[in-house]
């Protein structure tokens, strides 16, 4: 399809004052009690693994409607939903968050059932929370920056 | 991916809701309306001849007892709007070059 070079330039702009729109919207709607409902469920996740038997299994089935709740809450506060394993800048903080995690909830399991510290899922959560709501944060401001220099 | 036009995805408003659909998994009908600044006729219009082009997915969803629609781009609109701005993106460098000689 031919267009003029200017023109391409103009939809350009036209397209990077849409995604500056957006970026101001999801900056307004990702308050600070955002990060910390993800910071609790995946606290949660590792922190759990402290009680015993079904009651594990229990906690978990609660987190998981968790995450189904936040994502209902997402939704509803701001008409959108961004999903966390984009592709983009923001992935490499993603996986980075996930292994923390998984390797937290590993060491937390060998710590309770091969050395007896049975307290050490709770300290393990605790950990994961703090470094999941600073890692929640840092993924907000990486992904309104790739908006707002997309074009 | 070689930058490609697309005359679907060109009309001005079709490529700002593109572009913010790709920034997002999935968006509510309000939400792009207030982005791309567009009547919600124009919007329906735009989203329809989108969505009969495969470009995007449209759902209805019950909100606070109202329906609601959703847009979010499909895998092949993703492909064609990437396409289409390294196709804009290549042309308006040849502005850039032609101001700065």
């Amino acid at each position: 399809m031919p267009i003029q070079a200017d023109e391409a330039a103009a939809a350009l702009s036209a397209m990077q004052a849409s995604r500056e729109n957006l970026a101001k919207a999801a900056a307004m709607s990702c308050p600070p009690e955002r990060h910390l409902a993800f910071a609790g469920l995946m606290g949660g996740l590792v922190a759990s693994q402290a009680a015993d038997g079904v009651v594990v299994l229990v906690l978990e089935a609660l987190l998981i409607c968790g995450v189904a709740l936040v994502v209902m809450w997402d939704r509803r506060r701001t008409g959108m939903f961004i999903n966390g394993y984009r592709a983009g800048p923001t992935r490499p903080i993603t996986f980075a968050l996930l292994a923390f995690a998984l390797s937290t909830l590993a060491l937390c399991d060998w710590l309770k059932f091969g050395q007896g510290v049975f307290w050490a899922p709770l300290v393990g959560g605790a950990v994961v929370a703090v470094v999941g709501y600073f890692a929640s944060s840092i993924w907000q401001s990486i992904y309104l920056r790739d908006l707002r220099s997309a074009a | 991916m070689d930058g490609a036009f697309d005359p679907v995805i060109h009309a001005p408003a079709r490529l700002q809701i593109m572009a913010v659909l790709a920034g997002v998994h999935d968006a509510e009908f309000s939400l792009l309306r207030e982005t791309v600044q567009v009547s919600d006729s124009v919007l329906s219009k735009h989203l329809a001849q989108l969505a009969e082009a495969g470009y995007v997915h449209l759902r209805k969803a019950a909100q606070a007892g109202r329906q609601r629609t959703w847009a979010s781009l499909t895998g092949t609109g993703r492909k064609a709007f990437a396409a289409h701005v390294k196709a804009l993106q290549a042309l308006a460098r040849i502005t850039d070059r032609m101001a700065a000689e």
